[in-house]
């Protein structure tokens, strides 16, 4: 019972590791300026006219819940073949859970490229819709009785453009089950707006 | 004589059937259940499917088919209608079913399709009704069983179930905790439907508790140390909430669980399958030691080196409890008294910290594990220190640890 909450546990212990470490680290950091959210940035170097561009750009591409704002953003730029991998973790203090977004910066065109992301960002209020919305589904009743799961969910966002591929071109909420004891995650897909669940999914490691 | 006794038992069934408090039972004809011929003459029939087991709300309605093969060497007439099984929570009743054709003659090695519909209706009770499709009289004496088995029959199971009108969010709470202190978690209770429904939260409840056997089991926490606050009713479309607090004595030590039972009178539960109204609480209690652990070693005489290697590892749900609340890192102080009984204290040469990364790829539904490529989830956590003192003095020395935040440590001491 007590290994049921791994996953969602273990991302925030990532995420959150990723948070502090601007704080503690002795890698090269640079504040980019004093301006609401705060921006920082780690890793592989990148000064003047370069950062100011990735900057703009980055805060340009993320996408935060509506009525989420950003309080911090921490950028940690590794090399990944000839351009940069950028890891990009924001926070809310409307939310304990963190937006990590992963850009690729190419260095011919000078523009990133979102490559994934993993969005818990979300008020405990939306958050808790998602869920209510998946407990009442009929589905998800029977698959969860079936596999007599009784574990905390975690609650993800799921963008527009992957969402298309299950269901629509809207924002969705992934709502997961993950039993580690039993090895079976059960996870349903939400639409807040219409208050169903879109795709299901079980699987048994 | 033999036939006889299988009418009685066959009646014996329909008054034990009465006598569970059923009233929707099928009617029955008696004349079914008495057997028509020996073994030899009860028909060679395969119906396939012979299980079917629906899932209906109340107003709901499904249609199946059935195949019946006819085996024998001469045509078979199929009367099929139900017939009440002596076990199961309800009885299908007869009229929820219809199966069309009514009557049917199989010729010789044919086969015949009959269409079964079942209508629930809107006022039916939520719960697993069942019934057997019977499509001839006929009946196997059948020992050890007391009542006579049909041979030529489609099982037919209906669990009529209705959402949950109560939905309880935060039913799984863990935590690492501390001894003497108290700690209050909440749960939130939601009435979606249209009447006031009561609420009587309880600590504990032996119907659903599943015993832990061994010496690794966890402790189970005492009803003394809970305190629950709650309304004893949730208002329509109103959320309530269920204050739990844990009050931790200061002799409290390891891995404590309990369940609390919501008790709450959801009518689109039946009382069996209300389990989802448990809270389970799964606390790790972490105690301050009051001394440190001593470990007392010797030194050889020209001894060039002595290396003392401490580390605490934890897996990452055990570095956050509820809610991702984090809780403190683990640490250790690390000291020395020599042969000569003088205190030796030394910062550590060597810090370490390792982790267990994994891409959780197994554990994500595909419109997670699509987005998130190369997103790493820490697994495990390790803090290792080394501790070195060179050329040290031979004789006996005494090694401390002192935990910070730690369940469990290990060391490791080298000289050389």
């Amino acid at each position: 019972m007590v290994r049921a909450l791994l996953l969602l546990l273990i991302f925030l212990a990532g995420c959150t590791t990723a948070q502090k470490s601007h704080i503690s680290s002795s890698s090269p950091q640079v504040q980019v300026e004093e301006e609401l959210p705060e921006f920082y940035v780690r890793g592989v170097e990148i000064e003047g006219e370069k950062l100011e561009e990735m900057k703009n750009q980055i805060m340009r591409a993320l996408v935060p819940l509506p009525g989420v704002t950003y309080e911090a953003i921490n950028v940690t730029a590794t090399e990944l073949g000839t351009g940069l991998n950028l890891e990009v973790v924001a926070s809310s203090r409307v939310s304990e859970g963190l937006d990590i977004y992963r850009f690729y910066y190419d260095p011919g065109s000078r523009k990133i490229t979102l490559k994934g992301y993993v969005l818990e960002a979300i008020p405990p209020t939306v958050r808790s819709k998602a869920v209510s919305i998946a407990l009442y589904s009929e589905e998800m009743q029977r698959i969860l009785s079936e596999n007599a799961i009784a574990v905390e969910p975690r609650v993800r966002r799921i963008l527009p453009e992957t969402a298309a591929k299950y269901y629509a071109p809207k924002t969705l909420f992934s709502v997961t089950w993950s039993d580690f004891e039993k090895r079976v995650v059960v996870s349903a897909l939400v639409d807040l707006d219409n208050g169903r669940v879109v795709q299901t999914w079980t699987g048994r490691g | 004589m033999r036939y006889f006794i299988v009418a009685l038992l066959a009646l014996g069934m329909i008054v034990a059937a009465n006598a569970v408090g059923v009233e929707k039972v099928a009617v029955l004809e008696a004349k079914a259940a008495v057997q028509t011929g020996g073994q030899d003459s009860i028909a060679s029939l395969i119906i396939n499917p012979m299980y079917r087991g629906l899932q209906l709300k109340p107003g709901e309605e499904e249609e199946f088919t059935v195949k019946v093969k006819n085996r024998e060497d001469r045509a078979v007439e199929l009367e099929p209608r139900l017939w009440a099984m002596p076990f199961g929570e309800y009885v299908l009743e007869e009229g929820w079913v219809n199966i069309s054709p009514a009557r049917a003659v199989v010729e010789k090695g044919g086969e015949q399709e009959f269409t079964i519909k079942v209508s629930v209706p809107a006022d039916a009770d939520v719960g697993s009704y069942g019934a057997q499709i019977i499509f001839t009289n006929e009946t196997t004496p059948s020992m050890p069983y007391p009542y006579p088995r049909m041979p030529s029959a489609l099982t037919l199971s209906v669990s009529v179930w209705k959402p949950p009108t109560v939905v309880v969010s935060n039913n799984f709470i863990h935590d690492r905790v501390e001894a003497g202190k108290t700690y209050e978690y909440v749960v939130s209770v939601e009435n979606r439907g249209n009447t006031t429904i009561p609420m009587n939260p309880k600590f504990g409840d032996e119907r659903y508790d599943v015993r832990c056997a061994g010496m690794y089991c966890p402790g189970e926490l005492e009803e003394d140390w809970i305190t629950i606050t709650a309304p004893d009713s949730i208002p329509p479309h109103s959320r309530a909430k269920v204050r739990i607090a844990v009050k931790l004595p200061e002799y409290a030590r390891g891995q404590y669980e309990g369940r609390i039972n919501l008790n709450i009178e959801d009518p689109s539960r039946p009382e069996w399958r209300r389990y989802d109204q448990l809270v389970t609480l799964s606390l790790q209690v972490w105690q301050k030691p009051s001394s440190p652990y001593e470990k007392v070693f010797t030194v050889k005489d020209g001894t060039e080196m002595l290396s003392v290697e401490v580390s605490v590892s934890e897996f990452a749900y055990e570095k956050y409890g509820t809610c991702g609340r984090p809780v403190a890192e683990p640490s250790f102080k690390v000291w020395f008294i020599d042969p000569g009984s003088r205190e030796v204290r030394v910062e550590p040469t060597k810090t370490v910290i390792a982790e267990t990364v994994n891409l959780g790829s197994w554990g994500q539904p595909p419109w997670e594990a699509e987005c998130s490529p190369g997103m790493y989830s820490v697994e495990r956590i390790t803090f290792r220190d080394t501790f070195l003192i060179e050329n040290p003095e031979a004789g006996t020395w005494h090694l401390y640890i002192m935990p910070e935040n730690a369940q469990k440590f290990e060391y490791t001491i080298e000289v050389k």
